[in-house]
C-alpha cells in the first residue's frame, strides 16, 4: 500500500497527523509525506514490520518559511525476519522556520536478516532557522544491518559559484536547489498525476511569495 | 545456523581483582548528612569557602531528582555508600619507597611505577579517597609545569586560581551527581601548564578504589595556558565486591588560546561499579581538545565528556570505544557545543556488546547562532556479538545557523563470517580471529594511545573476548 499525504502551504493552525501500520508477511507500506507549510505541524508515522520479508519506505519532504514549525516522528519497528525499512527525509528551512525530526529504526530480538536505513538531508537558507535531528538506531538482534546518515547545512559554495558563473544569482540558485530537493522526493511518488498536482501547489506557493515580496 | 555459532564466555578479569584489607584506613559513616560533610571538610583542612560550597552542594543534591532517562541506578543506595575512606598513610609521598607496602604492591601490580620510569613525565596515584603518591620529572617541573594534588594546591600559591576555576565548568546545579561530587569530593590532581610550555611525554593519574561499598570522588582540574601542550592520561580500576561501589569524579579542563590538550582515559572499573563521572572542557580561540576514551569496566556508566568551543577556531576531537559484556549497561558518548565562529568537531566512536551487555551511544552536537563557518562530523559504529546483547545509538543535533556544515553517520552490524573464515584458514582459532577483528574495530582508539597503553587496551579486549567455544 502507498499513502500520499500533503500539508498545504495555506494550512493555518495546528495539524496533527498520526499513522500507525502493521505489516504482515511480504507486505509493503510506502509513506509519502509532503509538507509545504502550515504554522505548526506534528506528524507521527509508526510502522511495525511484523511479517516475514515485509518492508516500509518513508519519503518525507518539507519546505518551511516564516515562523513555521514541523515536528516529525517516524519509527520502523522490525520484529519479523528479513524485514526492510528505509526512512528518507529531505527538506528546506528558510526565515525563522524550525524543524525537529526523530527517526527510529528499532531492531527487536528475532528480526534476523533485517536491514534498516535512514537518511536525512536538510538545506538551511537563513541564519535564523533551527534544525534539530535525533536519528536513533535501537538494536537487540545480532544479525542485522542498520545505517544512518545525515547532512545538514547551507548550499554548497562550489555549486553556488558555478551557478553564478552561468548568470544565475544566489537567491535564484538557492531557490532552484530547494526545489530540486523537494522534487527528489516527489519524483518517487508512484502516481504521476499526484506528482503534477503537488508541483502545481509548490508553484502556487512560490508565486504567492513573490507577490508578497513585491 | 545456531549450532555453528561461537559462544564467548566471560574472560578472567582476576588480574584487576586482587585486593587488600582496608582495616587500617579511616572512613566516615555511610550515607550523607551535613555532619558527615563537615567531618570530611575537617579531615581535609578545607578553607572556609570550600566547606560552604560543600554544604550548598549537599543541599542541591537533596533537591535534585535522579536521572530518569538512562540505565537503571536503583541498585545504588546512597545510604550505604561510604563517601570518604583515607588509606593507611598520613600524607602524600613524592618518593615511591615511602608509600605503604600494600598500596605500593597494588600499583606495582598494575604497572604504574614501571610506566612512570619508561614513558611518563609525572604520575599521581590515588588510593580510595586520597592521593598517596605524586611526582613529576625534574625537566618538566623546570618548564614551570605544576602537577600536584588538588588539596595542597587549594592551600598553596595557586589557591586563587583553584577558587576561580573549581566547579565553574561543572556547577553543582548541573545534575544530581555533580552536586554529590561538590559535597564530598576528595583527591584528584591539579595541573597547570604555563604559556608556551610543551610537555612532550604524558602525565598520568591512576585511581584505585580498594574499599568495598565506598565511593571515589576525585576532582581533576587542568589549566593549559596560551600556546601550551599537554597529554594527560587517566586510568581507573577496582577489585570486584558484591556491594555497589560508586565513582562520581569530575574533570574540568581549561584549554587556553592556541593550546592543545589530549585527555586519554582507559577505564576498567570492576563490574559492581556505578560510574557516574562528569568531564567537561572549555576551549578558547585556536585551542584544541582531544579526548581518547576507552570504557571497559563498571556495572553502569553514564559518561559523556563535553567540549565547549568558546573561542574562534577552537577544535574538538573525540575518539571512543565502549565494550559492554555480561551484566554491564554502559551509556557513553559525548557533547559538543559550538559557540564561536569557525569551530570544528570530529567525533568517532565504536561500541561492542556481548553476552547480554548493553551499550548505548548518546551524543549531542549544538551549533549556536554565533558559530558561523563551523563544521561538525559524527561517526559511530556498533558491533553486536550475539542476540542477547543490545546496542543503541541516540545522537542528537541542534543547529541554529545556516552557516555551518553538520554531518552524521551511524552503522550497526555483526562480525562478518567471511572475515572469521579467512583468518581461521590462516591458522587462527575462531576465538583468536574474533578477538583480532574486535581489536581492529577498536583501532580508532588504540592508535591514538601511547604504545604501552594501546597494548594494555588490546589485552583488555582479549580478556573480554576470551572464553570457550561452544
Amino acid at each position: 500500500m502507498d499513502l500520499v499525504q500533503l500539508r498545504e502551504a495555506s494550512g493555518k493552525g495546528l495539524s496533527y497527523n498520526n499513522v500507525r501500520v502493521k505489516c504482515g508477511d511480504k507486505a509493503y507500506f510506502g509513506w509519502y509525506r509532503v509538507v509545504l507549510g502550515g504554522s505548526e505541524s506534528y506528524d507521527n508515522c509508526s510502522v511495525t514490520l511484523a511479517g516475514k520479508e515485509s518492508s516500509f519506505s518513508a519519503n518525507v519532504c518539507y519546505r518551511l518559511d516564516g515562523t513555521e514549525k514541523y515536528d516529525l516522528n517516524c519509527e520502523a519497528v522490525h520484529t519479523g525476519k528479513r524485514t526492510q525499512s528505509a526512512i528518507s527525509a529531505s527538506g528546506v528551512l528558510a526565515d525563522k522556520a524550525s524543524k525537529l525530526m526523530r527517526g527510529t529504526i528499532d531492531f527487536r530480538t528475532g528480526c534476523s536478516g533485517s536491514v534498516g536505513n535512514e537518511t536525512e538531508d536538510v538545506l538551511l537558507l537563513s541564519e535564523e532557522v533551527r534544525n534539530q535531528s535525533v536519528p536513533v538506531i535501537l538494536c537487540s538482534e545480532e544479525d542485522v544491518v542498520g545505517n544512518h546518515g545525515a547532512s545538514i547545512g547551507r548550499p554548497d559554495e562550489d555549486m553556488l559559484f558555478y551557478m553564478e558563473t552561468r548568470g544565475i544569482d544566489e537567491a535564484t540558485a538557492c531557490e532552484m536547489l530547494a526545489r530540486a530537493k523537494i522534487d527528489s522526493v516527489i519524483r518517487k511518488i508512484p502516481d504521476e498525476l499526484v506528482q503534477e498536482k503537488i508541483r502545481d501547489k509548490i508553484h502556487g506557493k512560490t508565486r504567492q511569495k513573490k507577490l508578497e515580496g513585491e | 545456523m545456531k549450532e555453528n555459532k561461537t559462544y564467548v564466555e566471560e574472560g578472567d578479569r582476576s588480574f584487576y581483582d586482587f585486593r587488600y584489607e582496608d582495616k587500617d584506613s579511616y572512613k566516615v559513616a555511610s550515607g550523607l548528612t551535613p555532619d558527615i560533610i563537615r567531618q570530611i571538610s575537617r579531615e581535609k583542612k578545607d578553607p572556609d569557602w570550600m566547606l560552604e560550597f560543600r554544604l550548598r552542594s549537599l543541599d542541591i543534591f537533596a533537591k535534585t531528582e535522579m536521572p530518569n532517562w538512562g540505565p537503571s541506578i536503583e541498585g545504588l543506595n546512597m545510604d550505604n555508600i561510604v563517601t570518604y575512606v583515607r588509606p593507611n598513610t598520613e600524607r602524600m609521598h613524592t618518593d615511591w619507597n615511602d608509600v605503604p607496602e600494600d598500596i605500593k604492591n597494588t600499583f606495582e601490580r598494575l604497572g604504574i611505577p614501571q610506566s612512570e620510569r619508561e614513558s611518563l613525565a609525572g604520575v599521581g596515584a590515588q588510593y580510595d579517597s586520597e592521593l598517596v603518591y605524586h611526582n613529576v620529572r625534574k625537566e618538566v617541573a623546570e618548564q614551570g609545569v605544576i602537577y600536584t594534588d588538588l588539596e595542597s594546591a587549594l592551600r598553596g600559591e595557586y589557591a586563587d586560581m583553584i577558587r576561580s576555576h573549581f566547579m565553574k565548568l561543572v556547577p553543582p546545579e548541573d545534575h544530581k551527581f555533580a552536586a554529590l561530587h561538590g559535597a564530598v569530593w576528595s583527591g584528584g590532581s591539579f595541573v597547570y601548564v604555563p604559556p608556551g610550555a610543551d610537555v612532550e611525554i604524558p602525565l598520568q593519574s591512576y585511581f584505585r578504589l580498594n574499599a568495598p561499598g565506598a565511593g571515589q570522588f576525585e576532582h581533576t582540574l587542568i589549566i593549559v595556558d596560551k600556546g601550551a601542550r599537554l597529554h594527560f592520561i587517566e586510568g581507573c580500576s577496582a577489585p570486584k565486591y558484591n556491594v555497589a561501589n560508586l565513582h562520581a569524579g569530575c574533570v574540568e579542563l581549561f584549554v587556553g588560546e592556541d593550546a592543545t590538550l589530549r585527555y586519554s582515559t582507559i577505564e576498567n572499573w570492576s563490574k559492581n561499579m556505578y560510574n557516574l563521572n562528569t568531564k567537561r572542557a572549555k576551549v578558547e580561540k585556536g585551542g584544541k581538545i582531544e579526548w581518547v576514551s576507552g570504557s571497559f569496566g563498571s556495572h553502569v556508566s553514564y559518561l559523556y565528556p563535553m567540549s565547549v568551543l568558546a573561542g574562534k577556531g577552537a577544535r574538538c576531537e573525540f575518539t571512543g570505544v565502549t565494550f559492554a559484556g555480561a551484566g554491564q549497561n554502559l551509556d557513553t558518548g559525548c557533547k559538543v557545543v559550538h559557540n564561536a565562529p569557525d569551530t570544528s568537531s570530529y567525533v568517532n566512536t565504536r561500541s561492542i556488546s556481548k553476552s547480554g551487555g548493553i551499550s548505548t551511544f548518546r551524543s549531542a552536537v549544538v551549533v549556536s547562532s554565533k558559530a558561523h563557518g563551523s563544521k561538525s562530523s559524527v561517526s559511530c559504529e556498533s558491533l553486536m556479538l550475539d542476540s542477547e546483547s543490545r546496542s543503541d545509538t541516540i545522537p542528537a543535533m541542534d543547529i541554529r545557523t545556516n552557516k555551518a556544515d553538520v554531518g552524521h553517520e551511524a552503522k550497526i552490524g555483526r562480525i562478518s563470517d567471511e572475515a572469521v573464515f579467512y583468518l581461521m584458514s590462516r591458522g587462527l582459532s575462531e576465538e583468536e580471529a574474533k578477538a583480532l577483528i574486535v581489536s581492529g574495530f577498536a583501532e580508532n582508539v588504540s592508535k591514538e594511545l601511547p604504545l604501552e597503553y594501546a597494548v594494555e587496551m588490546n589485552n583488555l579486549i582479549r580478556i573480554e573476548m576470551k572464553g570457550a567455544i561452544g
